[in-house]
């Protein structure tokens, strides 16, 4: 009776349930999916991962082994790099993000390009 | 990279909402990362061992505060070639930990009149734990409703 429904039931009377997880990729959060759901879940293109239903997963490409990382380096700061808000907010100062860009975020002037370049006089 | 087993025994679990505060010994069992280490769980599994029907929810949450003076129970290696593990558990402290208030990373519910759960997570797709200062160091796997006893195992990798 569960195969239609994505699960397995290897034990059939016995009770034996699989279920598929999996970890959104922002969050961390482990996520059972429901068999029943028809709605679709969130994708994030620059994680190529399916992310869990909290709406700033959902928004924004907060990876959680960037916040790993900054965790790592940054420990003395007490700064919560791995704990997420009810929403899936960052509950961490945002300058720590800047340490791990190459271009801090406004470092960088934008360019222009002359399209009258080439123009004849 | 290195991975090992924590188990902790037969131990009867407390209701713990979040942002319960200084967690009774013996009610909770954690694991906590050092300044040096890194750890991504591998393995959750929680055994079921009350003697009448209890429906468990455990979960598994980051701490808002980590336990002071904690009672370290050194994880054993799964392969006996590999080094001491940096990382620690413990399920007794001196003055306990206090759990996040915020999303839980895994809850996990059951009837702990024998039944059984273990989460694998696929390659990639477990948690992590790091550099030991709160709450990225260190994780709590408890109770948030149901006092069935249980047996709990959480097997890491370390970084």
């Amino acid at each position: 009776m569960f195969e239609d429904r994505g699960l397995t039931d290897h034990g059939q009377r016995l009770g034996i349930l699989e279920s598929a997880l999996y970890t959104c990729p922002h969050c961390n959060r482990v996520i059972a999916k429901n068999p029943q759901r028809t709605r679709p879940r969130g994708y994030c293109a620059k994680c190529n991962r399916t992310v869990c239903d909290l709406p700033v997963c959902n928004s924004d490409c907060n990876p959680i082994l960037r916040d790993v990382s900054l965790a790592q380096r940054f420990p003395e700061t007490g700064q919560p790099f791995l704990l997420r808000g009810p929403q899936g907010e960052l509950l961490y100062d945002l300058k720590f993000q800047d340490k791990e860009r190459i271009y801090p975020s406004g470092s960088i002037r934008n360019s222009s390009v002359r399209l009258d370049a080439g123009s004849s006089r | 990279m290195a991975q090992y087993g924590t188990a902790a025994s037969g131990w009867t679990p407390v209701a713990h909402a979040d942002a319960a505060s200084a967690l009774a010994n013996n009610s909770y069992h954690a694991i906590r990362t050092t300044a040096a280490s890194t750890l991504r769980v591998t393995e959750v599994f929680i055994g079921g061992e009350a003697t009448s029907s209890t429906v468990n929810r455990m979960s598994l949450r980051r701490l808002s505060t980590n336990a002071a003076t904690p009672t370290n129970v050194a994880p054993g290696p799964l392969n006996p070639l590999s080094a001491a593990s940096v990382s620690q558990s413990y399920v007794a402290a001196t003055t306990g930990p206090t759990i996040a208030s915020t999303s839980h990373l895994m809850n996990l519910a059951f009837n702990s009149f024998g039944g059984v759960i273990r989460v694998v997570p696929a390659p990639g797709e477990e948690v992590w734990a790091t550099a030991s200062t709160a709450p990225n160091g260190e994780l709590v796997l408890d109770s948030i409703s149901g006092t069935g006893v249980v047996s709990t195992e959480v097997v890491f990798e370390e970084m």
